[in-house]
């Protein structure tokens, strides 16, 4: 059996995505963290953990190698990538972004495992509808080849992704996170979902005066949440994210 | 520059910081004083599920989605498009959420210039992802400003310029195939025919952010990193009126000193909003700082929505 050598980590924004896809670098260092955004390093701050390993991408560098492979010709193509016109047909090409990360993801985790703090739900979603996008509009060229090895990679070996969901108590991001299984379900049926909740919050032990402002966040939250995510299965359960 | 006297109210922020909650209290604030139009550029359509808990009374605003196969409907009756055009559009909107977003943004302009409301306001995508929409914002008007690209469009009656186009397009086969790249052309030369709705709408991204009507309303929650504030007012450079919110704000709250885990939670909110504050005024020392208190959420139903549009 394979081990997993990417895991992507998404939900609802604002779930503790950049969070969880930490504790899952920490738990096995051998991964190297991979995101789109810079909030790793304030996360890291606010945990006051030291900074793994990441790797930020340069999607304008991914966009020029990705023209210099297709052109081939590689005096013409550097002229192209430096021409402001085409430099700005590429910034707008649509979810070309998308089918290179992916295409980067894929690759580099044939020699580093990558844990992936991706985007939110829509645009999480985007990423995996490139490809099938690509693959229905496009009947050849570059892009295409893109799009088949990518739909290659996910379909004919799920055993190498992963996909971990995080979620809040709230039923804005449980609809959300069924919403994103749904979908990548549709288009990948065998990659592994997990789920994952955090900030599950528990009633104090102390029982305040009932007058007092916040007594219904101390005890009625709890009792609601419990009934939010009850008949729902999370393989991970996260403390209320407040380290002891 | 725009003419209409409509304010234009952008609510950003991360994902998860109760923004389309105060989309919505905005909204029904602002109802009071006049026609109220929503709109919401976040792909979750996540406000549309809200409105139904917003209670009845308080429904005094239209909420509307943007969607691009209605911008193709009303080109088509100025200039018919081929056929296939139409199929390979909606494939294009369905499966390309970039595409979409350059649409929406589109139809966002030429909403805002045509409206009489008294306000409008949008629903932005959580921030991460604006940083892509102010990316589109710049694409777009900086494609449409191109000497060559409008040299291209004013001529795109001349046949030679036109056959000349079609061969520089040809390059693109190498990257979607002949088809593709045959409709992609089709597609643009009967764009061409709306090339100056798109560049006036493309002409008014930026105003549409700095100008004298636009309002800002940049929301946060106490765990909100002050790095975040700081990119935030860089992408909102040149914009007049900011103002930040600090959403589910403890500070009212005499959280009792005990050690369990809700208390320890409590007083690490009020820490990081008490950081928060002192970080943003010494900051942007200019900036308008709010906050709305923290309340038992979660459950999106009707009752809990009335209590926070009261509150």
């Amino acid at each position: 059996m394979k081990r997993p050598q990417l895991k992507f980590v998404s939900g609802k924004g604002g779930v503790g995505k950049t969070f969880f896809s930490l504790h899952l670098q920490r738990q096995d260092p051998r991964f190297c963290l991979a995101e789109l955004t810079s909030s790793l390093k304030s996360e890291c701050e606010k945990w006051k953990h030291p900074t793994p390993p990441s790797d930020r991408v340069s999607q304008k560098d991914l966009a020029e190698a990705f023209l210099r492979r297709t052109l081939k010709v590689g005096l013409i193509s550097q002229w192209i990538a430096e021409n402001k016109l085409f430099q700005n047909l590429l910034d707008l090409a649509p979810n070309l972004t998308e089918l290179l990360l992916l295409e980067q993801w894929t690759q580099l985790s044939e020699e580093t495992p990558f844990v992936v703090d991706a985007p939110s739900t829509g645009h999480f979603i985007a990423l995996f509808e490139a490809i099938h996008g690509a693959r229905e509009l496009f009947e050849s060229g570059s892009l295409r080849s893109i799009a088949d090895e990518l739909h290659h990679f996910f379909s004919a070996t799920p055993e190498k992704t992963e996909i971990h969901i995080v979620s809040l108590p709230e039923q804005s991001s449980l609809i959300e996170s069924q919403e994103i299984e749904d979908r990548i379900k549709a288009l990948y049926p065998k990659i592994k979902i997990y789920h994952v909740l955090n900030k599950r919050h528990f009633a104090p032990e102390n029982p305040p005066p009932l007058k007092e402002p916040w007594h219904s966040l101390a005890f009625k939250r709890p009792l609601l949440e419990e009934k939010r995510i009850a008949g729902r299965t999370f393989e991970t359960v996260l403390p209320d994210g407040v380290p002891s | 520059m725009m003419t209409s006297k409509t304010q234009r109210h952008f609510v950003w922020g991360r994902g998860g910081v109760g923004k389309s909650h105060v989309v919505l209290k905005l909204a029904q604030r602002q109802a009071q004083q006049g026609n109220v139009s929503v709109l919401t550029l976040d792909p979750s359509l996540r406000l549309l599920d809200l409105m139904n808990a917003v209670p009845t009374d308080f429904r005094t605003f239209e909420v509307l989605p943007l969607k691009p196969e209605a911008l193709f409907e009303e080109f088509d009756r100025l200039a018919p498009a081929q056929p296939h055009l139409k199929t390979f559009y909606l494939q294009m909107v369905k499966s390309l959420q970039q595409f979409r977003e350059y649409l929406q943004l589109i139809q966002l302009c030429r909403f805002i210039s045509s409206s009489s409301a008294f306000s409008v306001i949008v629903d932005t995508p959580p921030f991460q992802e604006s940083g892509g929409l102010m990316k589109s914002m710049e694409s777009l008007h900086s494609f449409f400003h191109q000497t060559i690209v409008q040299w291209a469009l004013k001529t795109s009656s001349n046949p030679l310029l036109q056959f000349g186009m079609k061969k520089m397009f040809e390059l693109t086969r190498l990257f979607v195939g002949k088809r593709a790249s045959q409709s992609v052309f089709d597609l643009l030369t009967w764009l061409t025919h709306h090339s100056e709705s798109f560049r006036q709408a493309t002409d008014h991204l930026k105003d549409l952010l700095t100008s004298d009507l636009s309002y800002h309303h940049l929301i946060v929650t106490p765990e909100t990193p002050l790095d975040f504030v700081s990119k935030a007012m860089t992408y909102l450079d040149g914009a007049k009126h900011v103002e930040v919110i600090i959403n589910r704000s403890c500070l009212e709250y005499p959280f009792p000193d005990h050690q369990d885990s809700f208390s320890r939670e409590m007083h690490l909110q009020i820490e990081l909003e008490r950081k928060l504050r002192e970080g943003i005024s010494k900051a942007f020392p200019q900036v308008k700082v709010s906050s709305l208190s923290l309340q038992l959420m979660g459950d999106d139903s009707v009752e809990e929505m009335r209590q926070f549009l009261q509150s």
